[in-house]
């Protein structure tokens, strides 16, 4: 009996549902509409992690270019046996930090300036960090500025950590691997990401308070 | 590979916050994770819970598929530069040794060339070796020919210079050669490069220009994208901060000046300063460097001129195309400095070669009149002081130059 046509394996199998690895290989095997099946699905979990990182959307489309041409020119060498996404967000990090060290960015100067006297923070560069009370409201647009601030203020390898663990929920050992750094590693970087995510917070508050009495 | 030069900054975690992290992270940050955090550590939840208010790129399909294009284009760019570089696959057809042959060759080698001290291919390194000892080799006479054929070049190549040298009053003396150069020689090198440069310039002034040129034409149309999503985000407005004011030239002042409003579109992060600045202008800044400014700080860092307009809540998106944005007006500034303007005059941005204007449905003009196509309307000027320019060539002050009140007439500034 002939074989049911809709089981042959000449019967192309909807693209979209093809895993990443799948796409990897066709592309591998010259099928150019693979690489932008990638694209499209990364599209929007790559270009938000990228905007975080840079803090720039402008920038971060640049770096997404820049990501997908390293990764088609890497692709050979990724083993299809692990999982993609850790090796394309690696790629990006890695490209994003180059951005950002190009663009030599130093942003939310009024959020390094020195914590006064009077408020006794200086102590807490060298002590343990307190972390803030952040159930005070605030308005949603300025929320979200001084976070943006306060992220922009973390060294872009803490940055990236912890938007990857946040945002991606990669775990510690999927960061490892990516990474290729032990896992004591990634703990003691997203610890010290988001201690010092904690103090840039503190920090955007205590300024804003004074500006608040100044304003007063 | 992440790089291990930074320090780390000096600040540490609790214990028991490093602990509540640890759980969050292994759990993949669920809401419900299966211990609950106790005490303080609810404050790390509440902290990363800020995380959240981090801002999203806006939705813009157009936007995404430009972008997811764009990316494609360069791969398939580099794909087809990276094909005509691999090196053409080796012919099958071509002749190779056999794997005894192949092992025989560098057994030989490894032996210095000599067969007897080769252990396991003798019969292959004998053949091999008496095979290359049959090819011909070079008869005494024909050696002794080519060496003097070699000696015979090398004296033509020694009279040759010699005569060169005989030529030259400065190398023809009895002093042995200098290894300096003489004025004759940098005389000859400084015209040559006079020349070179002679022929050169117009190509690289007409290079920079044309640099500059897509430089501008790209950050105008990313603005272009700002002002999209900025309306997108506020009920199809264009951006405004500055209140209605007749002082709207006053860059620098937040409160009264036009360029406020374009200035928030960088304030808001939709677009960079970067993307609102011409690269022939040394004065713009590309980046903030003051989180509270609201204005650049004086004329000549301003890039580009924006629509103005006086109605409270100017539309950018409508059914008609209307300017935006332009380079940057050459009148304001010169009516400000008491100085006389022709209305003709083309934006300073460019060398004087035209101005780049942006349509509010994203695409951009290249202008070499201050006029669109088919339009009696000066992009630089008021209609009212056009129709008063009708009786008078140039324009010697500010007095009526205030904007109109629809976005029907096209008056950038400032």
């Amino acid at each position: 009996m002939d074989k049911n046509p809709l089981e042959s394996e000449s019967v192309p199998q909807d693209p979209y549902m093809r895993t990443d690895a799948e796409l990897v290989e066709d592309y591998l095997a010259h099928d150019t509409a693979a690489f932008r099946l990638l694209i499209e699905r990364y599209h929007d979990p790559l270009l938000g992690f990228l905007v975080r990182l840079t803090g720039s959307r402008h920038t971060a489309e640049d770096v997404f270019q820049d990501t997908f041409l390293q990764v088609h020119q890497s692709i050979e060498s990724f083993d299809t046996s692990r999982t993609f996404k850790p090796w394309l967000f690696t790629i990006a990090a890695n490209k994003g930090r180059d951005a950002l060290r190009k663009l030599k960015r130093r942003r939310a100067v009024s959020l390094n300036t020195p914590l006064g006297a009077d408020s006794g923070a200086e102590m807490v560069d060298l002590l343990q960090i307190n972390i803030p009370d952040v159930s005070a409201p605030l308005d949603t647009a300025d929320l979200s500025v001084q976070v943006q601030a306060a992220i922009d203020t973390l060294p872009p390898r803490l940055r990236e950590i912890l938007l990857l663990a946040y945002f991606q929920r990669m775990t510690y050992a999927q960061i490892a691997d990516a990474f290729e750094i032990p896992i004591g590693t990634v703990k003691s970087r997203l610890h010290a990401a988001v201690a010092a995510f904690a103090k840039a917070w503190q920090a955007t508050q205590i300024a804003a308070d004074k500006r608040e009495a100044a304003n007063d | 590979m992440i790089d291990e030069s930074h320090s780390l900054s000096p600040v540490f975690l609790s214990s028991s916050d490093a602990t509540t992290l640890d759980e969050l992270v292994e759990a993949g940050f669920s809401p419900n994770p299966r211990r609950s955090p106790p005490g303080q550590s609810s404050q790390v939840v509440s902290l990363l819970n800020l995380l959240n208010h981090l801002p999203e790129p806006a939705e813009d399909p157009a936007r995404r598929e430009l972008l997811v294009n764009i990316t494609m284009a360069r791969v398939l760019r580099d794909r087809e530069s990276s094909a005509a570089r691999i090196e053409p696959a080796q012919d099958p057809a071509a002749p190779a040794l056999c794997e005894q042959s192949a092992a025989a060759i560098d057994a030989i080698v490894d032996a210095d060339w000599s067969a007897t001290d080769t252990d396991h291919h003798q019969s292959s390194a004998a053949a091999l070796t008496s095979l290359l000892s049959a090819a011909p080799r070079a008869t005494t006479q024909q050696r002794g020919s080519l060496i003097e054929r070699t000696l015979g070049t090398i004296q033509s190549d020694i009279d040759s210079n010699s005569t060169r040298f005989r030529l030259d009053p400065v190398t023809a003396t009895s002093a042995p050669p200098s290894s300096g150069f003489s004025i004759r020689d940098l005389v000859a090198v400084a015209a040559m490069l006079l020349i070179g440069t002679a022929i050169l310039w117009p190509v690289l002034v007409q290079s920079r220009f044309d640099i500059n040129k897509t430089a501008t034409r790209m950050n105008m149309a990313q603005a272009g994208f700002a002002f999209s999503a900025f309306a997108k985000d506020h009920d199809g407005t264009m951006p405004q901060t500055a209140s209605r004011s007749d002082k709207w030239w006053n860059v620098g002042d937040p409160e009264t000046s036009h360029s406020a409003n374009l200035y928030r579109l960088a304030r808001d992060r939709y677009a960079t300063l970067q993307d609102l600045s011409c690269p022939s202008n040394p004065f713009a800044p590309i980046q903030i460097i003051d989180e509270q400014a609201k204005d650049w700080r004086n004329h000549p860092e301003v890039s580009f001129s924006l629509q103005l307009y006086t109605t409270p809540n100017p539309r950018y998106n409508s059914a008609r195309t209307h300017v935006v944005l332009a380079d940057r007006s050459p009148v304001i500034r010169r009516l400000l400095a008491g100085e006389h303007v022709s209305p003709n005059a083309p934006s300073p941005n460019h060398a004087g070669r035209g101005q780049h204007v942006l349509l509010n449905d994203g695409s951009v003009l290249w202008l070499t009149t201050p006029y669109l196509p088919g339009s009696t309307d000066n992009i630089w000027l008021p209609a009212s002081l056009e129709r008063r320019l009708k009786t008078s060539a140039n324009v010697s002050g500010i007095g009526a130059a205030v904007p109109s009140n629809s976005m029907d007439d096209v008056f950038v500034g400032p």
